[in-house]
C-alpha cells in the first residue's frame, strides 16, 4: 500500500487534503481486510464461544489453495475463486469436527479450546511452509495497474475491488445474521446454548454451520489478500491478530460491531501515521485493543444486558 | 375424579435418575391424565424440578421408564420430544435475551417447519398475552419479570405442545402477577387443550387451579391424590410445616 507520501516542505491546505483522502482510502482497505477476518472470526466465536485462532491458519491456507488451483493446476481463476472458498468452509468443518469437538465431549473449557486453537494456527503455518517453502509466493493475476487519482489520492482498480466487494458481502452477511432463519438460530445458540437445545436446536450443528460459513468468509479474504500482497507461510498470524482486534473493539459477539470496529482499526492505524513513522501500525492498534479492552470490554456494539459483570 | 377412568398421557413407571453418580429420585411413579392440570409440590431439594427435567432427558436416568400416549420416551433426544409434543419451560424466566419478543417466540416453533401454522401459533399466543404482542420488537431482556415469564410461556405455546412441563413459574414475582399467571394457566389449558405439569410453591395457589397434586419428599412420592382431597389432607401441613419425619 502507499502512504506517507508526506514532503517536508510542501504543507498547505491541499497537500493536507490529498493526504487525508489517501489515508481515508487506505484505512478503508485495510479496514475491509479486517473486516473480513473480523466477520468469520465473531460468527465463529458467538455460537462456539472460544476464540477460534486459527482463524488466521484458515486464510494461510485458502491463499496456498488458490495459489495451487490457479498457478499450480492452471485452472481459471474465477474458478479457482470458487473452489478456494468451497475448501475453505470445508477446511473449517474439519477443524469444528475433528479438533475441537472431540474436545468439547470431554469436557474441555473455553481456555483449553483457545489453546488447541494456538496449536493449530502452528501447525497449519508449518504444513504450509512444509508444502511449499518459505519463499514469498505471488499470484501475479492482475497486471501492476497504474493507480487513479480521485481528489489528488491514488487507488488501484484492485483496491477499489476489494472495498466494494468487502462492504457488499458484509453488508450481506449482516442481513443474514439478522433476518435469516439461520442467522436467528445461530444468534439464539450464540445468547444462550441450554435453552437453544431445549428449544430443538442442535447446538453442534449450528456450531459446525458457523465454522462453515466463517471459514468461507476467510476464504473470501484470503483470496482480495493473495491478489494484492504475498503469499507466505506466516501471512494469517498479523490478520488474525488485527481481525481479533477489530471485533473486541465492536463487540465480539455482534457481527455488525465487529464490521463495524475493524473500519475504525483500519482507519486509527492509518491517520496514526499521520503523526507517527508507520513502524508505529501495530502499536496503534494494540494501544487501541488496550484501551477498549481496558474501559469498555463489551465493545463498541456489545450488548451488556444492564448487567455489570 | 372426572378424568381417573381415562388413560394417562404420561406414565412415569420405578424412575431411579439424578446427575451422573448422585441418585435423587427413587422409585418414582406417577400418571398425569390428558387435560389436567397437575401440581408437583415438596420442599427444597425434594426432587420436584429433577423429575421435570428427567421428563424431558435432561438427567441421567438409572432405571425405570417414562411412557408418553403408550410409547416409551426415556432417554429420547430433545428434538424428538418436541415432535411429540412435549415442551419444557425451565425454571427462572429463561429466554433469548438479546433476540427480540417475536424472534425468541419463533424459536419455540424452530421445529415447525409449516408457515401458517406457526403464524396461527403466533396469533394465538398474542391472544393469550396481548403485552407481548404490544413489545414484539423490543429485546427480552428488557421485558419486566412477569413479562419475561409470559414469553418463556408462550415460546413453549408456540411448538403447540400436548404436555407442558412448567418448573416454578411463579418464581421471583409479585403476588398480584402470581394470581395472574394462575390464571393464564387455567386458559391455556382449556384454549390450547393441553396438558400441565407444574412444580410449584404457592400451594395455594396451585392446588386451586389444579385437578391433581403430587408430594414429593426426599425423591419419593409421599401422595398422589386429586387437589381437593390433598387441600383437606394432613399430609400438606406434615410436609410443610416440618413435622413430617
Amino acid at each position: 500500500m502507499t502512504q506517507g507520501r508526506i514532503s517536508a516542505n510542501s504543507i498547505s491546505v491541499f497537500a493536507n487534503m490529498n493526504i487525508f483522502i489517501q489515508l481515508l482510502i487506505n484505512g478503508l482497505i485495510a479496514g475491509s481486510i479486517y473486516a473480513l477476518v473480523a466477520s468469520g472470526f465473531s460468527l465463529i466465536y458467538s455460537t462456539n464461544r472460544f476464540m477460534h485462532f486459527a482463524h488466521g491458519g484458515t486464510i494461510t491456507v485458502s491463499a496456498y489453495i488458490l495459489l495451487t488451483f490457479f498457478k499450480l493446476a492452471g485452472l481459471n481463476f474465477y474458478l479457482s475463486a470458487i473452489l478456494t472458498v468451497i475448501s475453505a468452509g470445508i477446511l473449517g468443518y474439519l477443524m469444528h469436527a475433528v479438533l475441537y469437538m472431540p474436545l468439547r465431549k470431554r469436557g474441555s473449557s473455553g481456555a483449553i479450546l483457545l489453546i488447541a486453537s494456538v496449536g493449530l494456527m502452528i501447525l497449519l503455518e508449518n504444513l504450509m511452509l512444509m508444502i511449499y517453502g518459505a519463499d514469498v509466493k505471488s499470484l501475479k493475476f492482475i497486471k501492476i495497474a497504474k493507480g487513479m487519482e480521485i481528489w489528488g489520492a491514488i487507488i488501484t482498480p484492485l483496491q477499489l475491488v476489494i472495498i466494494i466487494s468487502s462492504v457488499v458481502l458484509l453488508i450481506g452477511m449482516a442481513f443474514f445474521v439478522k433476518k435469516s432463519k439461520l442467522g436467528s438460530t445461530m444468534r439464539a445458540v450464540a445468547d444462550n446454548p441450554e435453552l437453544a437445545e431445549i428449544s430443538g436446536i442442535s447446538t453442534s450443528k449450528i456450531q459446525g454451520m458457523s465454522f462453515v460459513i466463517g471459514s468461507a468468509i476467510a476464504g473470501f479474504a484470503a483470496i482480495l489478500i493473495g491478489l494484492e500482497q504475498n503469499i507466505e507461510p506466516t501471512m494469517g498470524l498479523s490478520l488474525i491478530i488485527k481481525g481479533f482486534t477489530g471485533a473486541i473493539i465492536g463487540g465480539v459477539t455482534s457481527l455488525p460491531g465487529s464490521i463495524v470496529g475493524s473500519y475504525l482499526l483500519g482507519l486509527v492505524e492509518n491517520f496514526g501515521i499521520w503523526y507517527l513513522p508507520s513502524g508505529y501500525k501495530d502499536a496503534i492498534s494494540f494501544v487501541l485493543l488496550f484501551v477498549f479492552l481496558l474501559w469498555r470490554p463489551t465493545g463498541i456494539f456489545g450488548i451488556n444486558k444492564g448487567i455489570k459483570k | 375424579m372426572k378424568n381417573s377412568k381415562k388413560d394417562s398421557i404420561l406414565k412415569i413407571s420405578n424412575l431411579n435418575a439424578g446427575y451422573d453418580s448422585v441418585q435423587i429420585l427413587h422409585d418414582v411413579n406417577i400418571d398425569v391424565y390428558p387435560e389436567t392440570i397437575t401440581t408437583l409440590m415438596g420442599p427444597n431439594g425434594a426432587g420436584k424440578s429433577t423429575l421435570l427435567k428427567s421428563i424431558f432427558n435432561l438427567t441421567d436416568v438409572i432405571s425405570g421408564e417414562i411412557t408418553y400416549n403408550n410409547e416409551s420416551i426415556t432417554n429420547m433426544a430433545t428434538h424428538q420430544l418436541l415432535k411429540h409434543g412435549i415442551s419444557y419451560v425451565p425454571q427462572g424466566k429463561v429466554n433469548f435475551d438479546t433476540l427480540t419478543v417475536e424472534r425468541n417466540l419463533l424459536m419455540g416453533a424452530y421445529r415447525l417447519k409449516d408457515k401458517h401454522t406457526i403464524k396461527d401459533n403466533l396469533i394465538r399466543v398474542y391472544d393469550e398475552f396481548p403485552v407481548l404482542e404490544k413489545k414484539k420488537n423490543e429485546y427480552a431482556f428488557s421485558l419486566s419479570g412477569g413479562q419475561q415469564q409470559m414469553l418463556a410461556m408462550g415460546r413453549a405455546l408456540m411448538n403447540t405442545p400436548k404436555l407442558l412441563l412448567l418448573d416454578e413459574p411463579s418464581l421471583g414475582l409479585s403476588p398480584k402477577l402470581v394470581k395472574e399467571l394462575f390464571e393464564h394457566i387455567m386458559d391455556i389449558k382449556t384454549n390450547f387443550q393441553t396438558t400441565v405439569l407444574i412444580v410449584e410453591h404457592n400451594l395455594k395457589s396451585a392446588l386451586s387451579i389444579s385437578d391433581y397434586g403430587i408430594v414429593l419428599v426426599g425423591g419419593e412420592v409421599k401422595a398422589i391424590q386429586p387437589s381437593q382431597d390433598l387441600i383437606k389432607s394432613d399430609i400438606i401441613r406434615q410436609v410443610f410445616v416440618g413435622s413430617f419425619d
